[in-house]
């Protein structure tokens, strides 16, 4: 059974349709990639299923991971989609710059803060082990994409490819079982988009996340993801295995155009 | 035996906080060299009042701080929750009885009051951004004290406020609410909870999509600023023993405010050290009387160019009173 399950989903802004009649229907465990050219609607998809935005029509459901069964999540809002297990990067990066690293990731942990704030007040023994908890699980993760020894640094000061994976990094330290990547690899040489390749795969294997990317990058794309769904002006004109899509009639024209 | 994990609790940058058992360390010293400068008669007790008044601007800007600096919401109501807690605390130790108990009850009572009032006045207006936020809360002080001021002067004593409170604010005592102001933010500060706050600051988007309740965590802000305005304001009603509603105007939210900008926005040491040079600032210049006012004004501007951008102050001097224009890619040394 699908885990994120996304019918008819529309979305108007004034007359503009920036997203028509949408289905994306996804299994736990893959990796899906959504490209389209500049403009298509691929980053208000993500609003759309994050919460940002609240759908004009349509249905948005995702698998209850504790019942099983899926839930209605559309027009929630943000903070509550993410309690339900989904988790998101930006595309223009929105790290909490001011901050170490370790404590943006400490931040993401916040909803399975079980303490309260009393015993955050008094350091009660539940503040101290769910503290503790909070550090090795972010220690975890920082090791797992290589950001441990610079868990003390403020985020503003990493360079541009750590910023990217350290956001990364924060949207798997929600707890989520669905990870939205907006261009995770925008702006990154072929080595460094090699790697995060490779680590995108082994987050996905290591926390069994369902991972979603939209990118630019098509050499990117069809190394990584089994998946692809192409949009180009709200609709979705082509969706399968990325050999299928690079040889979509359809594709090709929305990409360069039709044939003279 | 199982070696206890020594785990790292600081919060990153929020500047300025320290680790707590040096704090209780620290309070303590502190505590007992002025009660020794007291009982030496180095500290007179003109200077003692300095002391104390230092305290309480600690407490009302440390709880400005949380709002403004930590939180990032903007804040100009300060005065008017401190109204809050000096009233309650004032008509509970007139009408009631003088007795320390009823002096700490005053106290308590009066944080509560104002945090309740921020947080139902924080539903409201903490869905606005920035310089809205600042101007709402600006009008809502001035509501508290304008309501305080035409409510039955059988009451509240209307323009004349009240006076003949007991002067309860010792030293001791005031001290003792510092450290308990100081205690209760830094470990807020060091939770979940406080680094929700700061997330909430530096990227509200962000923030929510982390799976933080924005709206919450601003309100909870807006509870635990107001509540120490409260204390603040109780403690200072017992330190000038007359209090009137024009003594919470717009200026003394103002001047909290300042503290806290000096200090640096959600730096808890700084805004320490901002309310003690402040105020040491603000009674030697005393003797100048007329040219009070102009030289704090001066100075403050001097502190905050020391204080502001990186380059250093005596070419940030220069460069003010240099009448060469700079050429296009001249570099500042």
């Amino acid at each position: 059974m699908a885990i994120l399950n996304v019918k008819d989903l529309t979305k108007n802004f004034g007359g503009l349709q920036a997203v028509s009649h949408v289905d994306i229907e996804v299994e736990k465990g893959e990796l899906i990639g959504l490209i389209g050219p500049n403009g298509a609607g691929k980053t208000t998809i993500f609003n759309l299923l994050t919460g940002v935005y609240t759908p004009t029509s349509g249905k948005i459901e995702l698998k209850n991971q504790e019942t099983g069964d899926l839930i209605k999540i559309n027009g929630l809002k943000p903070y509550i989609t993410s309690s339900f297990g989904i988790s998101r990067t930006f595309q223009n990066i929105r790290l909490f710059k001011e901050l170490s690293v370790l404590d943006n990731l400490r931040i993401a942990m916040h909803k399975r803060c079980k303490y309260s704030l009393f015993s955050a007040i008094f350091r009660t023994k539940s503040y101290r082990e769910n503290e503790e908890l909070f550090y090795e699980n972010a220690i975890n993760i920082l090791k797992f994409v290589g950001l441990d020894e610079k868990k003390d640094e403020l985020a503003d000061n990493l360079p541009y490819g750590e910023q990217r994976k350290l956001e990364i990094a924060r949207a798997v330290a929600t707890g989520a079982s669905v990870v939205f990547l907006d261009e995770p690899a925008a702006g990154m040489n072929p080595s460094e988009t090699e790697e995060l390749s490779r680590l995108i795969r082994d987050l996905r294997d290591k926390y069994e996340l369902t991972i979603i990317l939209i990118e630019h990058d098509m050499k990117f794309v069809m190394n990584l993801c089994e998946r692809i769904y192409v949009l180009d002006f709200g609709t979705i004109i082509a969706k399968g295995e990325p050999n299928e899509i690079k040889n979509d009639k359809r594709v090709i024209e929305a990409y360069l155009g039709e044939d003279v | 035996m199982k070696k206890k994990k020594n785990i790292d609790i600081k919060p990153g940058r929020v500047l300025g906080i320290s680790e707590n058992k040096y704090d209780f360390l620290m309070f303590l010293i502190v505590f007992i060299a002025i009660e020794l400068l007291m009982s030496v008669g180095v500290i007179t007790p003109f200077y003692k009042t300095i002391v104390i008044k230092i305290c309480i601007d600690i407490v009302l800007a440390l709880g400005l701080n949380f709002i403004t600096g930590i939180t990032g919401q903007f804040s100009l109501g300060h005065a008017g929750f401190m109204a809050i807690g000096a009233y309650i605390a004032a008509m509970l130790v007139l009408k009631v009885s003088s007795s320390f108990v009823m002096v700490l009850v005053g106290t308590v009572l009066g944080g509560i009051a104002a945090a309740f009032l921020g947080f139902l006045i924080g539903i409201p207006t903490l869905r606005l951004k920035g310089d809205y936020l600042a101007i709402a809360t600006l009008g809502l002080g001035e509501i508290i004290r304008i309501t305080i001021q035409n409510i039955d002067p059988a009451i509240l004593g209307g323009a004349g406020g009240l006076s003949g409170i007991k002067l309860y604010s010792k030293f001791e005592f005031v001290f003792i609410c510092l450290f308990i102001t100081y205690f209760v933010i830094n470990n807020i500060l060091k939770s979940s909870y406080g680094r929700a706050c700061v997330a909430v600051r530096e990227d509200e988007i962000a923030a929510e999509s982390m799976g933080i309740n924005i709206t919450k965590s601003k309100i909870f802000a807006f509870v635990v600023g107001t509540f120490f305005a409260g204390i603040g304001g109780a403690l200072y009603s017992g330190y000038v023993g007359v209090i009137q509603p024009k003594n919470f105007g717009f200026m003394k939210s103002i001047d909290i405010l300042m503290i806290v900008v000096l200090g640096g926005l959600g730096n808890i040491n700084g805004t320490i050290i901002a309310a003690i040079v402040l105020d040491i600032v603000s009674f030697a210049l005393q003797e100048f009387s007329e040219l009070r006012m102009i030289l704090y004004a001066i100075l403050l501007v001097a502190i905050m160019l020391i204080k502001s951008g990186e380059t250093p102050f005596f070419v940030k001097l220069r460069n003010m009173f240099s009448l060469k224009k700079k050429k296009l890619g001249e570099s500042e040394e």
